[in-house]
């Protein structure tokens, strides 16, 4: 496929995604626990169009087939989700290929591992507070270099002076990519499947399922491209396009995105992002992510990555 | 002798009067964000004609009528606020006979600008954005933490006290379950500015107000 092919794609997606007439039934959130923006300020610069490119530690939140193609690594990220509002997130991420099963050509490894610890802290008025703790293993098999499946699975405990909102719920994901050819590459990701949380009253919720299916192209020395359409809440889309560029001198790389969320309301959500490289070994990203102004506003995302 | 009893006390009576016991207002009172407090009660009677008069630190200010078609001695009337302490008070009312008054129910409305909602938030209860000006338009909207929007509320009254009653459904009718969300009240004032107030509360289905 050329890359005027490709353009072509891009531009229909985006069409397509902004032609979409708003929903009338069920386009809108039913909230709930444990429900948090995914990891790192390099997918969210990129507008979170990642899950068939993304290869470090952050796809065990996005993608955990995408650690089969991970250095041995580990990152932090922090952002305040919502400006003025007190509400933080902090994340720490492990990945590591399992034995020597890594394919010298394609980067691959057999076998991979991660695990992710997330913590998400609000002041929730009245003098109170409310915090998640969210611990993720991930596992992903690549019986040949071209395909790899994937599982993750989640407990979080929440824990809050408000009665009734100390719970604890687990969840899994399950993914699959495949490696067309060198350049394209797509996959597909369920998230929340087979959740479950529950609160100290007995009460029970499930998480809303998510469906994220992506294509990406990559060539080495070239702009990398990436769509994502997401299904969620009973079936409005949420679409996602984003592009990285390759580090210059080896040092710094540029992204951006822009996510469409297809609600009753509409509206758009655009991500900045840089990543400066040292050492061949650690690499600082951050990311601007603009969101409507009567919505989250502008958030900055930093997170830090090293591998060995 | 019981019959003789009677027939005094009928004559001893002025003419008309029922006897009325106090209504019971049954409202918990305390702080409010809003100009306005929905006020419940039970009245002791549902004896067609009736009122159940409210006084705000003594003074009538509305009535509750009893018709035939009144069903319920429970009774509520939304009561509008004066800034600081609003004792209110009940009495039944029939032709020229009144009841004793109500115990007191104490309203203290804080007419400080910013944006309040009960800890946690529940069906039934509002969320009240106190501006610190008269606005020309206020929105609010209410997000998930990812970001997603819940339900959205406006208004374009120009005054300084918005209050928004929540049922706890989303946007699309369903019912919003238990956990965190955001609040967004983007405030617009009439001279061109605008103003984003933040909060993040946490909303418990099963509660009540």
């Amino acid at each position: 496929m050329s890359a005027r092919t490709w353009r072509l794609l891009c531009a229909g997606a985006l069409l397509a995604s902004m032609a979409m007439p708003p929903r009338a039934h069920a386009d809108s959130s039913r909230g709930g626990m444990f429900n948090l923006p995914r990891y790192g300020a390099r997918a969210w610069g990129m507008g979170g169009a990642v899950i068939a490119r993304i290869d470090d530690e952050s796809a065990i939140d996005w993608n955990p087939a995408g650690i089969a193609e991970s250095a041995r690594g580990a990152g932090v990220a922090a952002v305040e989700l919502v400006p003025d509002a007190f509400l933080t997130q902090a994340q720490a991420a492990f990945v590591m290929p399992i034995g020597h099963s890594r394919n010298p050509e394609t980067g691959v490894s057999r076998h991979a591992a991660g695990a992710m610890y997330t913590n998400l802290s609000a002041d929730v008025g009245a003098g109170q507070t409310y915090s998640e703790n969210h611990l993720r293993l991930a596992y992903a098999y690549s019986p040949q270099p071209v395909v790899t499946f994937a599982f993750s699975g989640r407990i979080a405990f929440a824990r809050s002076g408000v009665d009734n909102f100390d719970s604890w719920g687990t969840s899994v994901d399950m993914a699959v990519k495949l490696r067309l050819s060198r350049a394209w590459s797509v996959a597909v990701v369920g998230h929340d499947l087979f959740s479950r949380y529950s609160f100290e009253d007995g009460h029970d919720d499930p998480n809303d399922h998510e469906y994220v299916a992506g294509i990406a192209h990559h060539m080495p020395g070239a702009v990398d491209l990436e769509a994502n359409v997401t299904y969620l809440h009973d079936g409005w889309l949420r679409t996602m396009v984003g592009a990285e560029t390759p580090y210059f001198f080896g040092r710094v790389a540029l992204r951006s995105g822009v996510a469409i969320l297809s609600t009753g309301e509409g509206r758009e959500r655009y991500g900045f992002g840089v990543s400066v490289r040292a050492l061949q070994q650690l690499s600082v990203h951050y990311a601007a992510n603009i969101d409507d102004e009567d919505a989250f506003g502008t958030t900055h995302r930093f997170s830090l990555g090293v591998t060995w | 002798m019981f019959a003789a009893l009677v027939v005094l006390v009928a004559l001893v009576a002025p003419a008309g009067a029922v006897p009325l016991s106090a209504p019971v207002l049954t409202s918990p009172g305390g702080k409010s964000h809003a100009d306005t407090y929905l006020l419940k009660g039970t009245a002791d009677s549902l004896l067609v004609g009736s009122v159940v008069r409210i006084l705000r630190n003594g003074t009538v200010i509305d009535s509750v009528a009893i018709t035939a078609t009144t069903t319920t001695k429970a009774f509520s009337k939304r009561v509008p606020l004066l800034a600081g302490d609003n004792s209110f008070r009940a009495l039944q009312a029939f032709s020229t006979s009144t009841s004793p008054k109500s115990n007191t129910v104490v309203v203290h409305f804080d007419t400080a600008a910013g944006f309040f909602m009960p800890v946690p938030m529940v069906p039934g209860a509002s969320f009240d954005v106190n501006t610190v000006d008269p606005a020309a338009k206020v929105e609010l909207r209410i997000f998930d933490t990812a970001g997603d929007l819940v339900i959205r509320f406006d208004s374009r009254e120009s005054r300084a006290f918005y209050s928004w009653v929540w049922d706890g459904k989303n946007g699309s009718g369903q019912s919003v379950r238990r956990g965190p969300l955001v609040a967004v009240a983007a405030i617009d004032y009439p001279d061109g500015t605008h103003e984003i107030v933040r909060q993040v509360f946490l909303f418990d289905p099963k509660g009540t107000p």
